[in-house]
């Protein structure tokens, strides 16, 4: 299970140590033999991760404080696919990057999916949910008011379930499965 | 941005601590009326490992952005007892130095779970711990005395093959089989993390807690190294209050002068330990000069000072906070 935090530059990253020390963070146990880190496992999957999240980076051993935000959030979500983890929490992992990390995000989440994992994904951006969820939860007042599938989910149903405006019209795809 | 340059950066620290040790050593030896000969560094050796392993102890604490002012004290409590232990027979003292040791670990134990289990600031935690571990020497050793294996001191401060001073090849060993596999641990690594940001090594599922356990822990140890080193250069054991006050301050000192941040999460023994080595030289420096001893904690301070500073310049010259990690 991973859980990419809303604030990564306090709860998802240590800024001042370097990008391979941050990418290891959640995988440590994996790649430690005896409780010492097997460098040579530790570089492999660095290079996987660097290679499938086209991390931009000018080296591993550079403070990761240094890279853009849009890469320093691919380097919190790369640290926990380091694990391989079957459930994925995102908490808004889109906020404060720019719009062609967001389209690659959008890709690998849908790969990941599509691979199996389950991911749950917060966000308060309705296009974002729109493009990108199979299953929409709208929680009002502390629970969870309506739930959307598929087509059921525009922009109209979230915002009138969010504002707890119950239209009828909008009443379509209740109790659904993804 | 070349990696290389922010190796260099990394390693700042370390590398200032060398070049001041190196150029302290150098003025020393050149006027020290003996010159550059074994004589000399065997004897500026012995003084130096001493505070380089209670610097190297306090720098595991201060990477997890702690602190340990007890150390100086357990120091003090492991040299009183090993007057007591590290005598007789070949086997009797090889027991010795293991209790003393395992005494050392017990103290550092005690620290950790205190400021992680029981959690208080360790500023206060260790300053307790400190006076009790210090009550402790006094009740061993009430007046200065005792004893020591004189074999096993003498070939331990004394050459190897003539020339290479035995207790710097003890501080590497004890570099290699403490401080090495540490730094490439699961658990130094969460070490480094917790001082870094424990919010986010608290996130990302690191062992903080065992991590920040095991700095505590060998921070005793190695202080206890320091005092079975202080027994083999004095043959005797002593409370003195002052000399682990003392050490508990120059520790911090040398850390600091070593590069490594006292807010956690940057730096190495290794740069603590020239961070030691330079800070006593320049304490020896005033001797070698004739002047009165009653002026060494003033230099020392001015020094210590100036040394500081010169890493600190390099903030007046940020625009921009990105380049802090330059």
């Amino acid at each position: 299970m991973a859980l990419i935090p809303e604030d990564r530059k306090t709860e998802g990253l240590m800024l001042p140590m370097t990008v391979r020390e941050n990418l290891s963070f959640a995988a440590l146990d994996r790649l430690s033999k005896a409780g010492i880190i097997d460098r040579a496992a530790e570089q492999r999957l660095i290079d996987d991760m660097v290679g499938l999240l086209a991390i931009k980076t000018a080296g591993l051993d550079i403070p990761v404080g240094a890279l853009s935000g849009g890469n320093q959030q691919k380097v919190v979500i790369a640290k926990w696919l380091m694990r391989q983890p079957r459930i994925i929490l995102l908490n808004d992992p889109t906020r404060g990057i720019d719009v062609g990390t967001k389209q690659e995000l959008y890709q690998l989440m849908r790969k990941l999916a599509d691979a199996g994992a389950a991911i749950l994904f917060y966000s308060t951006d309705y296009d974002e949910l729109i493009g990108c969820c199979d299953r929409v939860l709208v929680l009002y007042d502390g629970a969870v008011k309506r739930e959307l599938v598929g087509d059921a989910i525009t922009e109209h149903s979230l915002i009138a379930s969010a504002l707890n405006i119950h239209d009828d019209d909008t009443r379509i795809g209740l109790g659904g499965k993804a | 941005m070349k990696d290389w340059r922010y190796l260099m950066a990394e390693q700042r620290g370390t590398l200032l601590a060398f070049g001041i040790f190196i150029v302290m050593f150098a003025i020393y030896s050149a006027n020290h009326p003996a010159g550059f000969t074994a004589n000399v560094v065997q004897t500026a050796a012995n003084k130096g490992v001493l505070l380089a392993f209670v610097a190297m102890a306090q720098t595991l604490v201060v990477i997890t952005a702690g602190i340990d002012l007890s150390v100086g004290m357990i120091f003090t409590l492991t040299n009183c007892m090993a007057s007591w232990l590290v005598v007789g027979t070949g086997l009797e003292t090889a027991f010795g130095a293991l209790a003393v040791l395992g005494t050392g670990l017990a103290c550092g134990a005690v620290n950790g779970a205190i400021v992680i289990y029981g959690r208080l600031q360790p500023i206060v935690a260790t300053i307790a711990t400190g006076a009790v571990f210090f009550g402790l020497a006094l009740l061993l050793r009430p007046v200065p005395g005792g004893s020591v294996n004189e074999d096993l001191a003498d070939f331990l401060t004394g050459r190897f093959f003539g020339v290479v001073p035995a207790s710097l090849v003890a501080l590497l060993v004890v570099v290699l089989v403490v401080w090495v596999p540490f730094s490439r641990s699961e658990l130094g690594r969460a070490a480094y993390a917790a001082g870094s940001s424990e919010t986010a090594a608290y996130m990302s599922g690191v062992p903080i807690r065992r991590g920040k356990f095991l700095a505590y822990t060998l921070a005793g140890l190695l202080a206890s190294i320091g005092g079975l080193f202080l027994t083999f250069f004095t043959y005797t054991g002593e409370a003195a209050y002052a000399s682990g006050n003392a050490y508990t301050l120059f520790s911090i000192a040398a850390v600091v002068l070593g590069g490594v941040s006292l807010f956690g999460g940057k730096g190495s023994a290794i740069g603590a330990i020239f961070g030691a080595l330079a800070f006593r030289t320049i304490g020896d420096l005033l001797f070698v000069f004739d002047f009165d001893p009653l002026w060494q904690p003033l230099f020392q301070g001015v020094i210590l000072l100036i040394a500081v500073s010169l890493g600190a310049f390099a903030l007046f010259r940020v625009r921009n906070r990105l380049e802090w990690f330059l």
